[in-house]
């Protein structure tokens, strides 16, 4: 199972399964052209997802088109989800539902400005509390990690 | 403005921040919610601040009073170094 973890383990790979799981069949011409890669680069990585058993691929004359294999992935599904979460995560997605429901019927206000600035400057000025003091802002919270007070 | 105090949900440095607002001598009280979220956009930043689960309607008209005044404050304060020579939310409601 290693391989499978380590193969999925890079976000080209996972995007290169992601185009297969959109159209499944592709010769690698096709897969590059839609990922914009060298043909060098995406053969490595199919040959790393192909030896995890992700990919599998089938000749066509002079092509070698490749197909998407779930069945590894239904072996991690099974063995790490199905039997220990899917009731704890059933009854966690019914609870955020449920209170994102109840927040929706709450009313609520938005508020929408542009400031010529940056994130960095914005954040600070929201989190800084000699900066918040200055214009007024919100009661500081300690270090804005979550959880904090 | 009524401060507001209370947990941080979440802490995205520097795009995403929402805290619990409320009372914090009040643990009873269910509080409401406020999220900022900050977008770069070229030398801009669009700044939007959702305060959610507001508990009436008369909540949500004192809250979306306040922050505009705090917000162009900000503002200020970010493109000048200086925040509003008066203090917006003091200024009295159109008569």
């Amino acid at each position: 199972m290693d391989n499978i973890f380590k193969a999925l383990a890079d976000s080209t790979r996972r995007y290169l399964l992601d185009r297969l799981h959109e159209d499944n069949g592709q010769t690698l011409g096709e897969l590059c052209e839609r990922v914009d890669m060298t043909r060098q680069s995406a053969t490595q990585h199919l040959a790393v997802l192909e030896a995890a058993n992700l990919v599998s691929t089938v000749r066509r004359g002079r092509e070698k088109l490749h197909y998407l294999n779930p069945v590894p992935l239904n072996e991690i599904q099974e063995r790490w989800i199905d039997k220990f979460e899917r009731p704890r995560l059933r009854a966690l997605s019914a609870v955020k539902r449920r209170a994102e429901d109840d927040m929706t019927d709450k009313p609520r206000s938005v508020y929408v400005t542009y400031v010529a600035s940056t994130p960095d400057r914005v954040w600070q000025a929201l989190t800084d509390p000699d900066i918040t003091a200055e214009y007024g802002g919100h009661r500081n919270i300690s270090d804005w990690r979550e959880g904090s007070n | 403005m009524t401060d507001g105090g209370g947990v941080v949900l979440e802490s995205s440095p520097p795009t995403r921040l929402v805290f619990n607002w409320g009372d914090p001598g009040n643990e009873e009280a269910e509080g409401s919610q406020v999220t900022f979220d900050i977008e770069a956009y070229g030398e801009i930043v669009r700044l939007t601040v959702t305060h959610a689960n507001l508990a009436n309607e008369a909540e949500r008209d004192e809250i979306a009073s306040g922050w505009p005044a705090v917000m162009a404050n900000l503002k200020s304060l970010l493109e000048t170094g200086h925040a509003l020579p008066q203090t917006p939310w003091e200024m009295p409601a159109r008569s």
